[in-house]
């Protein structure tokens, strides 16, 4: 594969919060503590992680949805957060986003064709009319959708159509780059295989990158070439996906793929069961983060934060007894 | 065997302003005490109304069950008078709901939910209801039980709302607890830790349990038997082992074949094209056949029986023989 086309280093986003009749600020809810990963073109990485650990808000910051607290993105060599601001119009139109919810990403008063075309328009790529027109029918065609679909509301779609309309929006403006913050998971599965495989196929076609963010452990094994695995705020593993499969460094992700139902009744998992809830990333633990649940940890954990360090053929990992 | 739960040709209709919807449709089906059945089904399918069906929460109107009978110890559900049916729902019959947020109470304490059920079924005192609502805490897992039972459910997280909810449903000991996607909403470590509780239990009091979910992961890890449904019929209904080395129904085969870890690297996915139908306008002839790749003018004219292939595997298509995985 190719040269990486984005790079993140040491990404930071921390939310203040505040108190008191005076608005002080008290603290930090450290939703992304400081990450790092490249991402090479025409490959997806998926980034997987319970509710809370800050895998939406990387995806954000990295658009620059978000403002980020430190650190750096560079899309093609491109500092995209500080980035002038006709700069940064035209790298909007490279990396684009699909959001979870369709339901809520859609403006309810807009027509499908509107909504496709709104980016079109305002990047000045087309002017109303027939030729416009007839690029939407191309998008929405694509996205399994028909002509006659085009004047319609969101309303008057499935929940897989109306991603199917999210897709086609990212996709108008033909980006190199998506960010899907977990397109699938509202949808039932046999939906679900229509929306990865439409996913797949435009990889194929035109060789966009994904950061495929999801919590289905299962779809992001099946979309991915590698995988990052967050934890409160941190990547705790990052590996090609097989590696990380068949021999999960991090206790935390051994936890995590040992968690996952196994659709075969025949077969028995040993389960690690992890001890209570994921702590508040308003104050998280000292030292490695996971080590109030760890099976394994020592004293050193409390104390020292570890490193994330390649075990050797880019496996990385954060925990000081991995090997 | 003994059959703690029979169901029996239900039908639940809702009448609305459009129409007529047939959200179960002549469900048959039946638990075993102290087994797991489970109910698969995307959105839509009818499962939550079966279950719904069973503790008669269905609102009527526009909702009413216009046939079938409902056995549970030999008794008729459908039959029994509403105050014997408030005698049952919470004491013999539980239900776990899948948003554990909203169907709780927010204004009152976790402590004051569990003991509700405990005063108004097993006519405890409010001190001894007290003790027994710490216990289930304890049992479900939760650390700090003395003081959490005076907390609000705002103040816990998914996972221990989660467990709350299934405290409750268990206190008073049921003989049959219906889970309506009880994980749903939670990660998969704590989804992890919710169904090992939820097997404790039913081996520790013997409980039954109906499971209803859309994950076939769960299903294939904690049931006995399964029950397929679509657009409020049953397709297929097979023990667990049998259903997944053998399955029969187009719609059964495909929901596998979409799954990508029974899938496999590399091979692409294979969607069951279209959607569900709308209730209001069902097809003709099998509710599936527009969707599937096997129907013949036999499909799309007639409705296929539920009808025993096998010892216990019964499938209502009419090329069963033909298809598999």
């Amino acid at each position: 594969m190719s040269e990486a086309i984005l790079e993140v280093k040491n990404l930071k986003k921390h939310f203040p919060i505040y108190k008191g009749a005076f608005r002080r600020k008290v603290g930090d809810v450290k939703a992304v503590d400081g990450i790092s990963f490249k991402l090479k073109a025409g490959e997806t990485l998926g980034l997987v992680g319970e509710s809370g650990c800050g895998k939406s808000t990387t995806g954000r910051t990295i658009l620059k949805l978000l403002d980020p607290t430190e650190g750096s993105v560079k899309y093609k060599d491109k500092d995209v957060l500080n980035a002038p601001k006709d700069e940064m119009l035209k790298l909007r139109r490279e990396m684009q986003i699909v959001f979870q919810d369709p339901y809520s990403s859609l403006n309810p008063r807009m027509t499908v064709s509107q909504i496709v075309g709104e980016a079109l328009i305002e990047h000045k790529l087309y002017k109303k009319g027939k030729e416009l027109d007839e690029y939407i029918t191309e998008v929405i065609t694509r996205c399994g959708l028909a002509k006659y679909h085009m004047n319609r509301y969101p309303h008057e779609f499935s929940g897989g159509q109306r991603q199917r309309i999210g897709i086609a929006r990212a996709l108008a403006l033909n980006p190199s780059f998506i960010v899907a913050d977990e397109p699938v998971s509202a949808l039932d599965v046999s939906i679900q295989s229509q929306v990865i495989n439409l996913l797949t196929d435009l990889q194929k076609e035109r060789g966009i990158s994904y950061l495929f963010i999801s919590h289905d452990l299962g779809v992001v094994k099946y979309i991915s070439h590698r995988i990052g695995v967050m934890y409160l705020g941190n990547l705790v593993e990052l590996s090609e996906k097989n590696a990380l499969f068949d021999n999960p460094k991090h206790p935390y992700t051994q936890a995590l793929l040992s968690a996952i139902p196994i659709p075969d009744p025949t077969k028995k998992i040993n389960r690690i069961l992890l001890k209570g809830d994921i702590p508040s990333p308003a104050n998280p633990p000292s030292g490695c983060k996971f080590h109030t649940r760890c099976r394994y940890a020592k004293d050193i954990c409390k104390e020292q934060v570890p490193e994330f360090r390649d075990l050797g053929g880019e496996h990385f990992v954060a925990c000081h007894f991995a090997k | 065997m003994d059959k703690l739960l029979e169901v029996k040709d239900l039908k639940t209709y809702f009448y609305t302003d459009d129409g007529i919807v047939k959200a179960v449709d002549g469900v048959n089906f039946s638990v075993e005490s102290g087994k797991t059945i489970g109910i698969v089904g995307e959105s839509g399918c009818g499962k939550s109304i079966t279950a719904m069906s069973i503790l008669r929460l269905i609102p009527d109107p526009p909702g009413k069950i216009v046939n079938g009978e409902i056995f549970f110890n030999g008794k008729d559900l459908t039959k029994v008078s509403d105050e014997e049916i408030r005698h049952i729902r919470g004491n013999d019959i539980s239900m776990i709901f899948q948003e554990p947020m909203t169907s709780l109470n927010p204004v009152f304490t976790v402590g004051d939910q569990i003991m509700e059920a405990l005063i108004l079924h097993q006519k405890l005192s409010e001190e001894e209801a007290r003790k027994k609502a710490i216990q289930m805490i304890k049992l479900v897992g939760i650390p700090r039980a003395d003081k959490i039972v005076d907390e609000y459910p705002h103040q816990l997280s998914g996972g221990m709302r989660q467990r709350v909810m299934i405290a409750m449903a268990l206190s008073c000991q049921p003989k049959l607890l219906i889970a309506d996607e009880p994980t749903t909403a939670l990660d998969v470590t704590i989804q992890a830790q919710i169904l090992e509780l939820m097997n404790e239990l039913k081996n520790k009091l013997n409980t039954s349990i109906m499971l209803i979910t859309h994950d076939l992961g769960v299903v294939a890890e904690m049931s006995d038997h399964v029950i397929v449904m679509y657009s409020g019929k049953v397709v297929e209904d097979a023990p667990v082992e049998e259903l997944f080395k053998n399955p029969r129904h187009p719609y059964t085969i495909g929901l596998m074949n979409s799954i990508p870890s029974l899938i496999g690297e590399g091979k692409r996915l294979e969607s069951i094209k279209g959607a569900v139908p709308n209730p209001l306008y069902l097809p003709k002839g099998c509710y599936f056949h527009p969707r599937c790749k096997f129907a013949t003018d036999e499909c799309r004219n007639g409705q296929p029986e539920l009808r025993e292939i096998a010892s216990g595997h019964k499938v209502s298509c009419f090329r069963a023989e033909e298809v598999g995985r």
